[in-house]
């Protein structure tokens, strides 16, 4: 944060999520979401953003997430350790269940937050290895669309991967 | 409306073929496979990933055999793509010879009875053929086009240069034709020499002074003498084509006395060498075994990847990887084989260009399987 938004007084956005729950944010944490960052930089942000596409659970966390790296990273800290601090919090940030994982992702990717879409991409990545096929479809809640043929074609050839 | 319908919008809970395909990006080639069996919509995101996102890029493959019979053999790649060592399952055919390699990805046994040899990224499909007339060790084997050249070598009984024989892999026919030049006599060995191959040419150098020849095996010529001389005293040089560019990667000490790696780019007709990088030092160190330096190194090179190893210490290698607008990525890996497991083993090093397809086909069957190494 530079120091001349120190000298004045923090200013507040309201978001809104999809099931109508608002959510007061610090300007430097609402600039992280680069779609916001848009919209106050567009003078568009009042009285309150309406973000159509996240439900109030996902959103608290991502203004959690958001709300931490802002901290840690004008926090004054060495930056050996504030890299250390986050990695900790990231770390501890992705130990939710898969569903709320694809809709961090999807609402990172939505709201444009770098760092925390690829944190979610390589968490589901790393979710992705050493799993069935059948374990993967359920876990990303995929519909199975092949021909009924072609999956049996593919449960022969590729048997190691069902099992 | 459940709630994921609600978030995901119309897809009805399954995450966007555009997110999908940066996830891809951080997935092993190998993990690759089974998810492009999961749905459709995941089978196209895996081929787009890999076109748009994070490409397959060229393996390093370590083949370990034992010195001994039954010449007991593991395998293990690198994939730089993943960054992460793979262990490769037992090969297709027994090899019960010693395995060789003169460059890129041709593997070859050599007997008094036979020429076996294989050329596919993953050396999956091998053939045996006669062997060539003349009995030599350690010559320099290679494809060029459809013709595998056997060139020099030592032999017990003769004491000139030994002619060079060429079999056509369409034919089926062994040819001989002109010698290697007189020039070479001496280090006709391969341990001496460095080639590189395009789909009609075989270079060769000699490592100690850079003389280099081409050889073209449908008009059996050699080229005149030439010296790869980039105006700066080189202790080792190496060859290799990246891409279709002739490259070479010589050994060479500053004004300070220091070792340094550089690499040129080759004139194929004039044989000009034009610097295009340096290994920083951080690497040239990693390379330097504690008692002697750096004394000769090997190098691997295929498509924009050259590994560079030090040839009596192979614990490190290190890569570069060369980007189009005269960018470059340096770094370096521990080689999986432990030190210790080399007493009894020999390394032999090729470097593959494993596309998602050819994996596809691999990984297919049973027999083909591959585990990561830690």
């Amino acid at each position: 944060m530079s120091s001349s938004t120190e000298l004045t007084e923090k200013k507040v956005f309201l978001l809104k999520s999809l099931d109508g729950v608002i959510f007061e944010v610090e300007e430097s944490v609402a600039v992280q979401l680069e779609v916001i960052r848009e919209l106050i930089e567009g003078d568009c942000a009042r009285p309150f953003i309406s973000l159509y596409n996240v439900t109030s659970e996902i959103l608290a966390l991502v203004i959690e997430y958001c709300k931490h790296h802002a901290e840690t990273c004008s926090g004054g800290t060495s930056a050996t350790i504030a890299d250390e601090d986050l990695k900790t919090f990231d770390n501890e940030f992705m130990n939710v269940d898969e569903n709320i994982l694809l809709e961090l992702c999807s609402a990172a990717d939505y709201l444009d937050i770098k760092s925390l879409f690829e944190l979610t991409c390589r968490t589901l990545a790393s979710l992705i290895k050493d799993r069935t096929i059948i374990e993967v479809r359920k876990m990303f809640n995929v519909e199975n669309d092949f021909s009924v043929v072609e999956e049996k074609a593919v449960r022969k050839e590729f048997a190691w991967a069902f099992k | 409306m459940t709630r994921e319908d609600q978030v995901m919008g119309e897809n009805g809970g399954e995450i966007h073929g555009d997110i999908l395909e940066v996830i891809f990006s951080h997935v092993p080639l190998i993990d690759l496979v089974p998810a492009s069996h999961v749905s459709k919509s995941w089978r196209y995101a895996v081929t787009s990933s890999l076109s748009h996102f994070n490409k397959p890029k060229p393996w390093l493959i370590l083949h370990k055999q034992a010195t001994r019979y039954p010449y007991t053999t593991s395998r293990y790649a690198y994939d730089p793509r993943s960054h992460m060592w793979i262990k490769i399952s037992q090969p297709s055919i027994k090899y019960n010879l010693a395995l060789k390699s003169s460059n890129s990805n041709f593997l070859y046994m050599l007997s008094s009875t036979k020429l076996s040899f294989s050329f596919d990224p993953l050396n999956i499909s091998w053939s045996h053929v006669d062997p060539p007339l003349i009995w030599r060790t350690d010559p320099i084997v290679a494809k060029v086009g459809d013709s595998i050249v056997v060139v020099g070598g030592g032999s017990d009984y003769e004491d000139d240069p030994l002619p060079v024989e060429i079999y056509n892999t369409v034919t089926h026919a062994w040819d001989t034709c002109d010698t290697m030049p007189g020039n070479l006599k001496d280090s006709a060995a391969s341990t001496w020499l460095s080639i590189a191959t395009t789909n009609e040419k075989l270079f060769i150098t000699e490592k100690q002074s850079g003389l280099t020849y081409w050889f073209d095996p449908n008009t059996k010529c050699w080229s005149r003498p030439n010296k790869l001389d980039p105006n700066q005293h080189i202790s080792d040089h190496n060859i290799g084509t990246s891409n279709d560019d002739l490259i070479l990667v010589g050994l060479c000490k500053n004004d300070e006395n220091v070792e340094q790696v550089k690499i040129w780019k080759v004139d194929k007709e004039n044989f000009q060498c034009e610097e295009i990088v340096e290994m920083p030092l951080v690497y040239v160190d990693k390379l330097k075994s504690e008692s002697i330096g750096i004394s000769s190194i090997n190098v691997h090179v295929t498509g924009n990847f050259v590994y560079i190893y030090n040839q009596s210490e192979t614990e490190e290698v290190v890569v570069c990887e060369l980007i189009a607008n005269n960018d470059y990525r340096w770094w370096s890996i521990q080689n999986v084989v432990a030190h210790d497991e080399m007493i009894m083993n020999r390394l032999v090093f090729t470097c593959s260009r494993v596309g998602f397809d050819e994996l596809q086909r691999i990984m297919r069957s049973e027999n083909q399987r591959f585990e990561v190494e830690s």
